[in-house]
């Protein structure tokens, strides 16, 4: 879910003002249309993508990388270690919602870095990020509302 | 639509030269497919006392979506090769570039009869066919595909499609092609699309074959017509993203978890292995079960890249079908899948 709120709001109301409005012929229905159009172009303006979500994969992520840098370095590979270490600061460091970028682009550098490691070992390390990813699957899965998919293929 | 359908009789007039008069009638929009624009329409042909009608379905390049940039013709012209085919595709006789026919290019086939299901498990869970339908269906589709895959491509002058090399390159250039599909969405990479693109780069399997591929071989794009026990596949829709590779490719795709619609089966019709038995009695090709999970990964995350360049076309104002927007709340079910095939979460 990477595009803004005031995005997709801009791209309902374009639609419904060129793609539905013309298409309704009872008065009352492109009424109520056009006072959802104010409505939704009214709010774009005082919503933002929501804090909290995006705390706790940044949270997550982050453990997931600091794991990850503690068994490199327990084996030796103290330049992969102290560079997972360097982004992970890098990143506390900024607002929340860059610092969550700036984490996820960390981990996939370091699953192309495990990739590079002899496959006996970036296999072995792989599930610590891979964790990770699959609980922050669950966590965005868990936020959605039951789909309307067959409605939209129906019409 | 009596815009479409006086530019469609002048169109029709043109193609079909000997008819005196062309009537166009009962235009219709339809919202199954998500990429290619598609009308249905009515034409009858005059000539003199006689008069034919027929039915026919036109595909036209939406201004932009989900597979864009568009280019219909190397669709058109596979379906017009097979249009004398016993293989379930539609008669396709015209492709018309010039847009200024109907403002963009686009292609004419016959219309077939049944309907395509909508792949939802339902109320019952039990998804959109009974159970006489599923057991019906479930070999016939697989016999199609393996007949599919059959074809002679270079006996009928579809060399033009891009034929990889045996070995790895079938693969790879898949592999290449969504990914640079998903960079050119301009949208961040998620961190378990990355491992995923990382995971198939380091396992390309060999392919021993090249074969042509529909490329979305799925419930989906399948016309049917329900009769109990004797339920057939009628018509085989959307070749978009024909091309030659793999023959495992296609059937991972039409068993992927993407088109189980909440039901518990592959294509809402039987287990994945029941249609790989099928597909391989009927092909007889022995799939390996280890290029076939390659190729599950690959499905997702081709359809990862198919829906983030929707939602960049939707996010650039450049089409307006909401439709698009929705593909940014789906994305995490293709997370969760990719985490579930990558071993780190159980399989739906």
């Amino acid at each position: 879910m990477r595009v803004t709120p005031q995005t997709l709001l801009e791209g309902v109301v374009r639609t419904l003002h060129e793609q539905v409005i013309p298409h309704v012929e009872s008065r009352t229905a492109r009424g109520q249309l056009f006072a959802a159009i104010d409505v939704l172009r009214n709010l774009g303006g005082r919503i933002e993508a929501a804090l909290a979500p995006q705390e706790e994969e940044a949270r997550s992520a982050g453990a997931a990388l600091a794991t990850l840098a503690a068994r490199l370095q327990d084996a030796g590979d103290v330049a992969f270690a102290a560079e997972i270490e360097r982004r992970l600061a890098a990143a506390a460091a900024m607002p929340v919602s860059a610092g969550l970028d700036a984490l996820r682009d960390a981990l996939g550098d370091a699953f192309a870095r495990l990739d590079t490691l002899p496959s006996e070992r970036g296999d072995a390390l792989r599930p610590i990020l891979g964790g990770h990813l699959a609980a922050q699957a669950i966590r965005d899965l868990s936020r959605l509302q039951p789909s309307l998919l067959e409605e939209i293929s129906r019409g | 639509m009596s815009d479409i359908s006086a530019r469609l009789e002048g169109f029709l007039a043109l193609r079909v030269p000997d008819a005196d008069a062309v009537r166009v009638s009962d235009v219709q929009t339809h919202t199954e497919g998500f990429s290619a624009e598609t009308f249905s329409f009515c034409a009858e042909f005059t000539h003199g006392k006689r008069v034919e009608r027929a039915a026919f379905v036109l595909k036209r390049e939406p201004a932009a979506g989900l597979l864009e940039p568009y280019d219909l013709e190397p669709e058109f012209r596979v379906l017009h090769a097979l249009s004398e085919d016993p293989l379930p595709s539609p008669r396709t006789p015209w492709f018309e570039a010039d847009a200024r026919v109907l403002d963009r290019p686009f292609y004419v086939m016959e219309r077939l009869a049944g309907e395509v299901p909508i792949p939802v498990a339902g109320a019952s869970g039990e998804g959109p066919f009974t159970a006489a339908e599923r057991a019906a269906l479930a070999p016939r589709v697989m016999r199609a595909l393996a007949d599919l895959h059959a074809i002679d491509w270079r006996a009928r002058d579809l060399g033009f499609l891009g034929a990889p090399a045996i070995g790895v390159q079938p693969a790879a250039r898949e592999v290449e092609r969504w990914a640079a599909r998903i960079a050119a969405s301009g949208i961040a990479v998620e961190p378990v699309l990355a491992e995923a693109l990382g995971w198939l780069r380091r396992h390309a399997p060999a392919s021993r074959e090249i074969v042509l591929l529909h490329g979305d071989y799925r419930l989906g794009n399948w016309l049917i017509e329900r009769a109990g026990d004797a339920t057939r596949l009628t018509g085989i829709l959307d070749w978009e993203m024909v091309h030659l590779g793999d023959p495992a490719e296609d059937v991972a795709w039409c068993i992927s978890h993407l088109w189980r619609g909440g039901t518990s089966r592959a294509a809402c019709l039987a287990s994945a292995e029941e249609l790989v038995t099928h597909y391989e009695v009927a092909s007889g090709r022995s799939v390996d079960r280890a290029a076939l999970r390659y190729f599950e990964v690959l499905a997702v995350v081709k359809m990862a890249a198919i829906m983030l360049t929707g939602i960049r076309a939707f996010a650039d104002g450049r089409t307006r079908d909401l439709r698009m927007a929705i593909l940014d709340h789906q994305l995490p079910f293709l997370h969760a899948l990719l985490a579930a095939l990558r071993g780190w979460l159980p399989l739906p």
